[in-house]
């Protein structure tokens, strides 16, 4: 048989120049798996006479040679299997990858998941939460509360501190818990009361009705208050209750800065200048049985100071964040 | 090496026949058959026949598969595979073409997988005609005839680019330079070499009736080691 193929036209066919009835001819000649063997040997040759690329041999070869001999210390087994367990391989460690991520995630959600709201010693601060209630925080207090999701799925916060809540009525009676020092909780619909969670958990109830829970949580204990109520809770001590005898006040008053003083122990006061401005007090034994009775208007520590040395005869050293009172007895003896 | 091999083999009729060869018709068909000291390579050492073959055979192998990838180091990565794969799954044992026509075929089809991952499926290439190459061992002649037709579609695709276009579609994918490379190079905003690579890219896909975005491309080398990595794909 005639061969019409010759290589000029498998040329001009591989230029793109030959025309519908010759790409006829040359797919039946392709057909013969023999001419198959022409063909390859005719594309060679044109990547040979018109080369479109450049490459250095030598240098692939050496890299050849390198993953060769990667290939025979690592993976012996057939190829198909080489293959396949990268593959299972990824999955796995995609997986681990993802549930690792997951329980970071789940670990440190109280750093990503919590917005805190603190005052600094001798800063009064008010601020509505996203569900609109007001919550007053007394210096040096931190309100942590949920950064998503607050008043919609739950309305919890954590206290430390001191702070005045006033809670508002949901719609749907959405419970408000505060959770205050060693696991004691105030749990509210709407109301108003004040929380101090300084040594221990106090609370005093202005307003409505909060149910306290506390004590370990094998056994937790509820009770329910009563407006004018106070109740604190302290680890190792008994639960402490009772009613203020006066009208209970609308606000405390910390709030406006001022400090309402009724027979108050001097350390007691000394205790809420340290809570409060950060200040340490130390006071000399003979004025631990002092009592502190009136109202004082108090924005700074010096305040309380200054009036604390107009009342008693009592000398004050301060120096940076530390205070020493002492009776001024000694100085007048000198100067007698 | 390749000739005192064969010469040995010639020579001493007690030495263990090679497979598939016979000892005396060995000499005569030196001649006629370009792969024999290639096979004889083989049946000594496998990684002496690859180096044989790689000689041979690896620039012309990288300028055919650039025609269909039009990337420098894409090209060189398929060859390697080939070779790579040729040596892996011992293809050289059981062989029944040439060196020549498997190296090249395989190339081309390694070719085709690379655009189809990049540009999804290539519409006027159906599977079946892939099947049939599988099952017959060769290929089939309207497969051949359209992998050539599809390097001119691609050829043309690429040289009917406006000029300056063409330039850095070239300086992206031959020289491995960067957008901002290019941009300062070629004095032009980011955002112009961008739009050259996008429109350069849509020519290609055009040239492939491809449907996948081919933005892809642009992060090519990357997702196609990745999906070289997932996909098992034959020789």
């Amino acid at each position: 048989m005639d061969n019409p193929i010759q290589p000029e036209l498998l040329q001009t066919y591989l230029d793109g120049r030959a025309t519908p009835l010759q790409k006829q001819l040359i797919r039946t000649w392709l057909l013969d798996p023999a001419n198959q063997e022409i063909f390859y040997a005719q594309l060679q040759r044109r990547e040979q006479q018109q080369p479109q690329l450049v490459v250095d041999d030598t240098e692939a070869y050496a890299r050849f040679v390198t993953q060769l001999a990667q290939t025979a210390e690592a993976q012996p087994a057939t190829p198909v299997r080489v293959r396949r367990w990268p593959r299972l391989f990824m999955g796995v460690a995609a997986s681990l990858g993802l549930a690792g991520l997951a329980g970071l995630l789940t670990l440190t959600e109280p750093y990503w998941n919590t917005r805190t709201i603190a005052t600094e010693y001798g800063e009064i601060r008010s601020v509505v939460l996203p569900d609109g209630s007001r919550v007053t925080l007394n210096a040096n207090s931190a309100l942590q509360l949920p950064r998503f999701g607050f008043g919609r799925s739950t309305r919890q916060v954590s206290l430390r501190g001191e702070a005045e809540f006033a809670v508002v009525h949901t719609p749907d009676a959405q419970r408000f818990v505060v959770t205050g020092a060693d696991g004691v909780e105030v749990v509210v619909l709407g109301t108003e009361f004040v929380m101090n969670t300084r040594r221990g958990t106090r609370v005093v109830l202005n307003r409505g009705k909060v149910q306290l829970r506390y004590g370990r949580q094998q056994r937790p204990q509820t009770l329910t208050m009563l407006p004018g109520e106070w109740v604190r809770v302290r680890p190792g001590t008994a639960l402490q209750r009772g009613r203020s005898a006066d009208p209970v006040p609308t606000e405390p008053a910390w709030k406006l800065f001022r400090y309402d003083f009724r027979q108050t122990p001097l350390p007691e006061v000394a205790q809420l200048m340290e809570d409060n401005f950060g200040l340490r007090v130390t006071l000399a034994p003979e004025l631990a049985d002092r009592k502190l009775s009136g109202q004082f208007h108090a924005r700074t520590a010096d305040d309380i100071l200054t009036a604390l040395t107009e009342l008693f005869d009592v000398r004050v050293t301060q120096t940076e964040k530390a205070v020493r009172i002492e009776p001024a007895f000694a100085d007048n003896d000198s100067t007698e | 090496m390749p000739f005192s091999t064969s010469s040995e083999n010639a020579s001493s009729p007690a030495g263990p026949p090679a497979p598939g060869l016979g000892q005396q018709p060995d000499v005569s068909r030196a001649g006629t058959d370009p792969d024999f000291f290639v096979r004889q390579a083989f049946a000594k050492d496998p990684t002496q026949g690859c180096a044989l073959l790689f000689r041979q055979y690896y620039r012309d192998l990288c300028s055919h598969a650039v025609r269909f990838v039009y990337g420098r180091d894409v090209a060189e990565d398929i060859v390697g595979e080939v070779f790579l794969t040729f040596w892996r799954t011992r293809a050289y044992e059981n062989i029944t073409s040439s060196y020549r026509a498997y190296l090249f075929r395989a190339v081309r089809n390694r070719a085709i997988d690379y655009l189809r991952a990049e540009f999804g499926p290539i519409e006027s290439l159906p599977d079946s005609l892939d099947e049939l190459t599988a099952t017959t061992g060769y290929d089939q002649p309207d497969r051949i005839i359209f992998l050539d037709e599809l390097v001119q579609q691609i050829g043309a695709a690429v040289q009917t680019l406006p000029p300056q276009a063409q330039r850095v579609f070239m300086m992206s994918r031959f020289e491995g330079k960067s957008q901002a490379d290019i941009a300062a190079e070629l004095q032009l905003t980011p955002k112009t070499v961008e739009n050259h690579l996008t429109r350069a890219l849509g020519r290609l896909r055009k040239a492939l009736r491809g449907e996948w975005l081919v933005l892809i491309l642009a992060y090519g080398p990357g997702l196609y080691l990745l999906s070289r990595y997932f996909t098992p794909t034959n020789g």
